[in-house]
């Protein structure tokens, strides 16, 4: 079910595909042709709302978590 | 340790101190998250309210764990018992703007209570087989669990493109009182950290990237008490498709040696369906390599696990007041482990659950 292998390769395009935006991002867009991106949807948002967060779900996977503390205290071999 | 009217007085004290303020806005929202044998419930509030100088915000969060914990057949000290547990947090952040382009900002906060159902289904399992050992080497070890943490935050954002380019910075401390594992072997009982500290880090970049394009960069690390350190990375481009269409894109990932990595992406799709009115549908899918341990027979670690759902939900964004639904189905799938000795399969078990979010907030 899980390669492991494949995970290099998903990190890498997790980290250069947004690289590539970040950098083309240095372009000037006018504040007044910014309609479409600070409309409902588009911006980011902690507002529970706008924003798409399911909080509970970290709880079932766990290495999507954005924020992090302890882990569960599973046993004392988990690392 | 925890009972109805104990969670009772809590919420209780939570929208007194929540009243209590004067704020200009708040979200209260619902999360039910349910599986055959498990349903988990969050009821959380936020409220901001500004100063000339400072925009704060204060959150409230309880949550409620109901497990029908179920042993294995060979599991001969088990027992089949219903388990209900609970979690309260509160959190303050504020935000300070120190020049045309840069904010600095902090936040602290604090918890009560298991943060996540597995803790309390393996608390109640050492429950089980460790608390009367009676004379057994080691048997003091056995502590019951009282799982709470405190938390700080510190961090600066800075607006390096006027309108168009932020990037962020914020370093957290971490100290947590955790439901700790247990081991046996012939030189008796033993038990894990009580105590778990951890610093993270989160460096992130906010673009507008065209006038119909807005991308989100965050990378992360964490480092726990004795563990490696955790790298993680998360991307998101949101697209606006003419005035109606809107689709955001979400890719991440998260990494820790030995051997644990985590991969997951997903994409939402939005209609505005009229001025406040607006229909979307997203997809999503999780795998990672399971929990990093180096047990050598009985492990409580996780195995790998494949996660994914397709959701649909309504959003309406009025004057005053706004409100979001949104409700998915969520299979996932453990890869498989040794049922003859693995005392945590039930832990471990695929499962169907269903989630459902309801939100409203209030401009005041």
């Amino acid at each position: 079910m899980i390669k492991p292998s494949n995970y290099l390769c998903r990190i890498c395009l997790v980290l250069i595909i947004p690289g590539i935006f970040a950098a083309v991002g240095c372009t000037n867009v006018p504040v007044y042709e910014q309609a479409l991106v600070s409309k409902v949807g588009m911006t980011r948002s902690d507002s529970m709302v706008e924003g798409d967060r399911v909080n509970l779900l970290p709880q079932i996977e766990p290495g999507s978590a954005v924020s992090g503390g302890a882990a569960a205290a599973g046993c004392t071999a988990c690392r | 340790m925890n009972s109805p009217a104990l969670g009772f007085i809590q919420i209780l004290f939570m929208f007194r101190v929540a009243y209590s303020i004067e704020v200009a806005n708040w979200d209260s929202g619902l999360e039910w998250v349910d599986s055959d044998d498990i349903t988990l419930k969050q009821l959380s509030w936020i409220g901001d309210f500004n100063s000339d100088n400072w925009e704060s915000s204060i959150s409230l969060a309880y949550g409620d764990y109901q497990l029908d914990y179920q042993p294995v057949a060979f599991d001969f000290n088990g027992e089949e018992k219903a388990v209900s547990e609970r979690i309260i947090a509160i959190q303050f952040n504020s935000k300070k703007q120190l020049g045309d382009h840069w904010w600095l900002s902090g936040g602290a906060g604090a918890y009560d209570g298991f943060t996540n159902y597995r803790s309390v289904w393996l608390d109640e399992y050492y429950r089980q087989q460790f608390s009367e050992l009676y004379g057994f080497p080691g048997a003091e070890n056995y502590v019951e669990a009282d799982p709470k943490g405190i938390n700080a935050t510190a961090g600066t954002r800075w607006e390096y493109q006027p309108g168009n380019g932020f990037a962020q910075f914020s370093i957290s401390a971490l100290r947590d009182d955790v439901s700790p594992g247990y081991e046996i072997d012939f030189d008796g009982l033993r038990r894990g950290e009580l105590t778990l500290d951890t610093v993270a880090a989160s460096l992130s970049t906010e673009n507008i990237l065209t006038k119909n394009i807005r991308s989100f960069l965050e990378f992360r690390v964490t480092q726990t008490t004795d563990r490696s350190t955790r790298y993680g990375v998360g991307a998101n481009i949101n697209v606006a498709h003419g005035e109606q269409w809107v689709s955001r894109w979400n890719v991440g990932g998260s990494k820790e040696d030995p051997q644990f990595e985590a991969f997951y992406g997903g994409v939402a799709l939005e209609y505005q369906a009229s001025d406040k009115c607006y229909i979307f549908v997203d997809g999503w899918y999780y795998e990672d390599t399971g929990e990093i341990e180096n047990a050598l027979l009985f492990t409580s670690a996780a195995p790998g696990l494949e996660s994914s759902r397709v959701g649909i939900g309504v959003r309406w964004i009025g004057d005053q007041w706004s409100m979001r639904i949104y409700a998915a189905p969520l299979e996932n799938d453990y890869e498989p482990t040794n049922p003859g000795i693995d005392f945590f399969q039930n832990l471990y078990s695929d499962r169907y659950w269903t989630i459902a979010q309801i939100a409203v907030s209030r401009s005041l």
